[in-house]
């Protein structure tokens, strides 16, 4: 992997941080990450969902699932623009909203395009 | 051990699952409150992990139905939590948690904080010991259901009344209330050294089997008298071994063993004295019906003074309300117990 490259995807993955959580099992990190993209997607699809029916309650909600979620995945990025949807949920700023969710899918297609870059743990991708 | 892991989002369900199985712990998985709540109702569970926010019911509504219940053992629940503001924990104990965990967690701390939930339930042993050798002792005399645990229930409700009185300020607080709700059903553990053709008299007792069923008041007392003193700190073995031998005690002298009189009995025994005829008067025996609350409530009002201590009537007059919920409850849940019972069973326990 090129240098730029690895600096790139830490800001999208913090693999140290991951690693601790996984208890330094690989194979399990791997799984992780797949569960985390697949579900990302429902997740994310669910959110748009919400935000255009303007359910703020079921907003805040999705948010929070999604940054525990990537809070989990040691997704920083992820985590603090879904953190950022939540926050304007609650506090019923709408208008907020729709930029943020921009942001946040801006965020979920460079964690979907750098993840399968990552070639550190050959068991995963397998 | 068992943890029951409560997370409604796969992915932090997944790592939480992996991270306690890594530590050893044998891992169950709920998506939300609701669910998590009808696992612990299977009485399997004694150590939850919640997250905090979840659909259905979250965190915070599970800890409040679980402490609302009685269960037989204590049930610890770690919550895990990204508000980590001042308000958001006292809400989290006030609902009844026991520890909280920064979401997300390092492993590393779960381990820590499990290990505290592990041994504050450790504590519990020593209780269910002491009742399960109370429980031993019941089991010669099968007729009387859920008597010692309605018996502790009715102690602590008069303990707690009767540590507000000023009266009894300096004797009886929290602990003597925890001491009293602990040791009171080993109150008849000296009925193990009744013979049968005594203790299990479907008839009236004849002056002289009255005389040996007596001793059980003895026996009990000097039995929890050797262990008293092999382990002179240990309060509650003290606080049994009274209760043993003074629960028959009358408040007029005219009581056994010891024939004492007024406050010469000790304060936890003329406590038990009343919790005990309440509920040997309310409760169905097999030589005689159980009877109403107002009856039996005339019945120990006129053993005011005489066989009972005045202070003890006055508080037990202040809660009868709680006497009979307690009542109530058990019988509840002894319908609710015979109901998950196929037939055939409950007959061979009735035996």
């Amino acid at each position: 992997m090129k240098q730029e490259d690895q600096a790139q995807a830490a800001t999208v993955l913090d693999i140290e941080d991951l690693m601790t959580r996984c208890l330094g099992n690989i194979e399990f990190a791997g799984r992780v990450l797949a569960k985390f993209q697949e579900s990302g997607d429902e997740h994310l699809a669910e959110l748009e969902q919400a935000v255009a029916s303007q359910d703020t309650e079921a907003v805040a909600q999705l948010a929070h699932r999604l940054k525990g979620a990537s809070a989990n995945a040691a997704a920083p990025g992820l985590c603090a623009r879904a953190a950022e949807i939540e926050s304007a949920a609650r506090q019923r700023s709408l208008r907020e909203i729709p930029a943020r969710l921009e942001n946040l899918r801006h965020e979920w297609s460079r964690f979907a395009a750098e993840v399968p870059r990552l070639d550190w743990f050959p068991e995963a991708t397998a | 051990m068992r943890v029951l892991a409560v997370e409604d989002d796969c992915v932090s369900a997944e790592i939480l699952e992996n991270s306690l199985k890594h530590f050893g712990f044998e891992v169950t998985t709920a998506k939300n409150g609701r669910e998590a709540f009808e696992l612990i109702r299977t009485g399997r569970y004694r150590l939850v992990v919640s997250d905090w926010e979840m659909p259905e019911m979250n965190g915070v509504e599970l800890c409040r139905q679980i402490r609302q219940r009685q269960w037989s053992s204590y049930i610890y629940v770690i919550l895990v939590t990204s508000h980590n503001e001042v308000g958001s924990v006292v809400e989290g104990l006030n609902a009844g948690a026991d520890d909280f965990l920064a979401k997300p967690f390092q492993p590393e701390e779960l381990r820590v904080r499990l290990r505290t939930g592990e041994r504050i339930l450790s504590l519990e042993s020593r209780d269910v010991v002491i009742f399960a050798l109370a429980k031993l002792a019941e089991s010669r005399d099968p007729e009387t259901g859920a008597h010692l645990e309605r018996m502790r229930e009715y102690c602590r409700i008069l303990g707690e009344e009767l540590s507000r009185w000023d009266k009894f300020r300096h004797d009886v607080d929290g602990q003597y209330v925890q001491l009293l709700y602990l040791t009171s059903p080993l109150h008849d553990i000296g009925k193990v050294g009744i013979p049968d053709r005594v203790l299990l008299k479907p008839g009236r007792l004849t002056p002289e089997e009255f005389e040996i069923m007596k001793q059980h008041a003895v026996i009990g007392g000097s039995t929890l008298d050797a262990a008293a003193r092999a382990y002179p700190e240990a309060q509650f073995l003290t606080m049994a071994r009274e209760i043993a031998l003074t629960h028959h005690e009358r408040y007029d002298g005219t009581g056994y063993p010891r024939s004492l009189h007024g406050e010469e009995i000790p304060l936890c025994g003329r406590i038990t004295a009343v919790a005990d005829v309440y509920d040997a008067l309310t409760t169905r025996r097999v030589y005689k019906p159980a009877i109403s609350h107002e009856t039996a409530r005339e019945m120990i009002i006129e053993g005011r003074g005489t066989q009972f201590d005045p202070d003890v009537i006055e508080a037990f007059l202040r809660h009868e309300e709680d006497f009979v919920e307690v009542g109530r409850r058990f019988d509840e849940q002894a319908v609710l117990q015979s109901e998950k019972q196929p037939p055939a069973l409950v007959h061979s326990v009735g035996v």
